[in-house]
């Protein structure tokens, strides 16, 4: 028998953008067993919910995460409005659905990037990033924000999008689009990327099921998963597909997330003609009573927001389930019998966003 | 909204680990464990299936009360037991991973056991009414 | 499905024929947007130094000194949420769309504000006096105001 050795991997690591420690038992290159531990940037933002008022909650809800923000404020809100019994404006749906798949997108463009970066693809890291600043120019122009929204309040949206701005983000949204499709054949035909990807990070149905994977590491395994079909904000007006593929490895994660961008473009192109007049904001009266469980599609996966009202302004408790937290027992079961060199590409797959996962 | 409905039931600490196997045995999937520092401990199990979510609630009056854990039934449970443990400081008794403590490496042990601070509001405090003539 | 080599030569070589996609920053600027969030404004000759924007601020970083008759704020600490432009109730703050200028040392803006209260009518001395219409004496006064020098240490670089 080989002898054991334990390589410590992060939180600090060149490869690793974020703050996660792994331990690594190591034999012969092959991992045996990953151990991780968190805390490094736990803030507590669960436990801040019972000093703040809850409408003003929703800017450190949206602080949460720096690339999920607009998802994280609006499924505390829609929590907070169910509780409530609120039924906000259809305009404020509308908004919230383009929103969300504004943030979609260029989640998933950054990861594409990050994901080059971890295979040492450093030019393709640097296209994907490039085409992201299209979509970061349409949030902005919307929202006032590049990656903080701002736009999610309680009981609607902060700011409404004029028309003529609605009417023209198409022709910008397509122009993004069609450059995309050069670098995504890239992800999908490349010899080198696909030498790093195919068969990496085997992670089978049965095991992505009980070990509660969520996101595009569910769908890749073959399930299809997509807190989408529940048709919260405007998505019960939309036809939403669940992107499934079979393989299960680290290239089927990525063929998952790249047919995820062009689905986005799509109910993007199907969202922006057709979101209704009217106001995007309702007055809000009282305080919320009672608890619910908000469940939402993440770019990362399904995210569960629960909130419990005691009928002050103070909630008694928020809880956020972030997807990447729901993923780590699978990456943990991928890590086990990898190449060392492959650590960095199969924990990139699950897309981690630890500052999420601690909150 | 076609929001699949939330049911929640309430049951007793001893009966944890026989409702999920039933819920093991229905196919549903662990959503997510949340625990709640109310005067007493909550905690929320939520079990998803197509169209249904089921939220099984625990209380229990202290952090002593040692639990049963389910990782034995779902495997990826150990997250969140791992979790409540450092945070809450509650104990589960059998997860198939322990990191005794070293999951969330919190400066203060289990910091969210404290009750909420502002459970109810603070009494507003009265405009002042100025009682003398101002100068 | 097919492998192909050099599938990034079109994409790389485009990139070569391409302008740069960065702008060089202190020479020429990206444009900012009407709907972008650059920095909060103020119309001082409108502030009645109610303190709403102080008291409502989510990071703590309006400071308004009701003796002093100054509001100043910390933008290293704003986070551009323009939850201060929603709450004022005289309309005097603004979200501008361009960024401040980087700082070399942590400071404060401090903008004096030119209000004086309105001095109460004197009434006949039997009638209970009854709370003024403005603000600025309905309010109690803060417990623990907060400081509003700017740190005297410059940062080291």
């Amino acid at each position: 028998m080989a002898n054991r050795t334990v390589i410590p991997f992060g939180p600090q690591h060149p490869v690793l953008p974020e703050p996660i420690h792994l331990d690594l038992v190591i034999e012969d290159e092959h991992v045996v067993e990953a151990i991780p531990s968190f805390g490094f940037i736990h803030r507590g933002l669960e436990k801040l919910v019972e000093k703040k008022d809850f409408t003003e909650f929703t800017f450190i809800a949206e602080r949460i995460c720096g690339i999920c923000s607009y998802i994280h404020g609006m499924g505390y809100c829609q929590a907070v409005e169910t509780v409530m019994g609120l039924e906000i404006p259809e305009r404020a749906k509308w908004l919230r659905t383009m929103w969300s798949e504004l943030s979609r997108i260029h989640s998933h463009m950054m990861w594409l990037g990050l994901l080059a970066d971890a295979f040492g693809f450093e030019n393709l890291f640097m296209a994907c990033w490039r085409l992201r600043e299209g979509i970061l120019d349409v949030i902005e122009e919307t929202s006032g924000g590049r990656v903080i929204f701002g736009a999610a309040k309680v009981g609607g949206c902060r700011r409404d999008v004029p028309d003529d701005l609605l009417a023209r983000i198409p022709a910008q949204l397509n122009a993004v689009e069609d450059e995309l499709r050069a670098i995504t054949n890239v992800f999908r035909d490349d010899f080198s990327v696909r030498q790093r990807l195919c068969g990496v990070g085997l992670l089978s149905r049965n095991d992505a099921y009980d070990l509660g994977a969520v996101g595009p590491m569910l769908r890749a395994s073959g399930v299809a998963q997509d807190s989408r079909l529940d048709g919260y904000a405007a998505y019960d007006k939309i036809a939403v597909e669940p992107i499934v593929e079979e393989s299960g490895d680290c290239w089927g994660r990525t063929m998952v997330r790249i047919r995820e961008i062009y689905q986005s473009f799509d109910i993007l192109r199907h969202v922006l003609p057709n979101v209704p007049p009217g106001p995007v904001d309702m007055k809000i009266t009282g305080a919320p009573k009672g608890e619910f469980f908000a469940r939402l599609e993440q770019p990362r996966g399904e995210v569960i927001y629960y909130v419990k009202g005691n009928g002050t302004k103070f909630l008694d408790r928020f809880r956020v389930r972030t997807p990447t937290f729901a993923n780590i027992p699978p990456l943990l079961k991928m890590l086990q019998g990898c190449q060392l060199a492959d650590v960095p590409v199969i924990v990139l797959t699950i897309d981690p966003c630890i500052s999420c996962a601690e909150r | 909204m076609n929001a699949p409905a939330q049911t929640y039931s309430e049951i007793a600490p001893e009966r944890l680990l026989e409702a999920a196997n039933a819920q093991r045995a229905a196919g549903s999937r662990l959503v997510q464990i949340c625990c709640s520092r109310l005067q007493h401990f909550e905690l929320l199990y939520s079990f998803s299936r197509p169209h249904t979510i089921e939220h099984l609630r625990i209380c229990i009056p202290d952090s002593r009360v040692a639990l049963p854990s389910i990782s034995s039934i779902y495997g990826g449970s150990f997250a969140y037991e791992n979790e409540i443990h450092d945070l809450y400081g509650i104990t589960f008794t059998g997860m198939n991973v322990d990191y005794q403590g070293h999951f969330f490496r919190t400066a203060i042990p289990a910091p969210m056991a404290v009750p909420p601070v502002c459970a109810a509001p603070a009494p507003k405090p009265n405009k002042p009414q100025p009682q003398k003539e101002p100068t | 499905m097919k492998q192909k080599p050099l599938t990034m030569t079109r994409v790389a070589l485009g990139s070569l024929l391409r302008k740069p996609a960065t702008v060089p920053y202190p020479a020429a600027r990206k444009p900012v947007y009407l709907a972008t969030r650059g920095h909060i404004a103020i119309e001082e000759d409108k502030c009645n130094l109610c303190l709403i924007c102080d008291r409502r601020c989510p990071t703590g970083a309006i400071a308004v000194d009701r003796t002093g008759k100054t509001w100043a704020i910390d933008r290293l600490r704003c986070i551009q949420c323009n939850h201060c432009v929603d709450v004022c109730p005289r309309k005097c703050l603004a979200m501008e769309n361009d960024y401040t200028t980087p700082m070399q040392m942590k400071r404060s803006d401090v903008v004096p504000v030119p209000f004086t209260p309105p001095q109460p009518k004197p009434k006949p001395a039997a009638a209970p006096a009854p709370t003024s219409d403005s603000p600025l004496q309905a309010k109690e006064e803060r417990p623990g105001e907060r400081n509003h020098e700017p740190p005297d240490q410059s940062s080291a670089d």
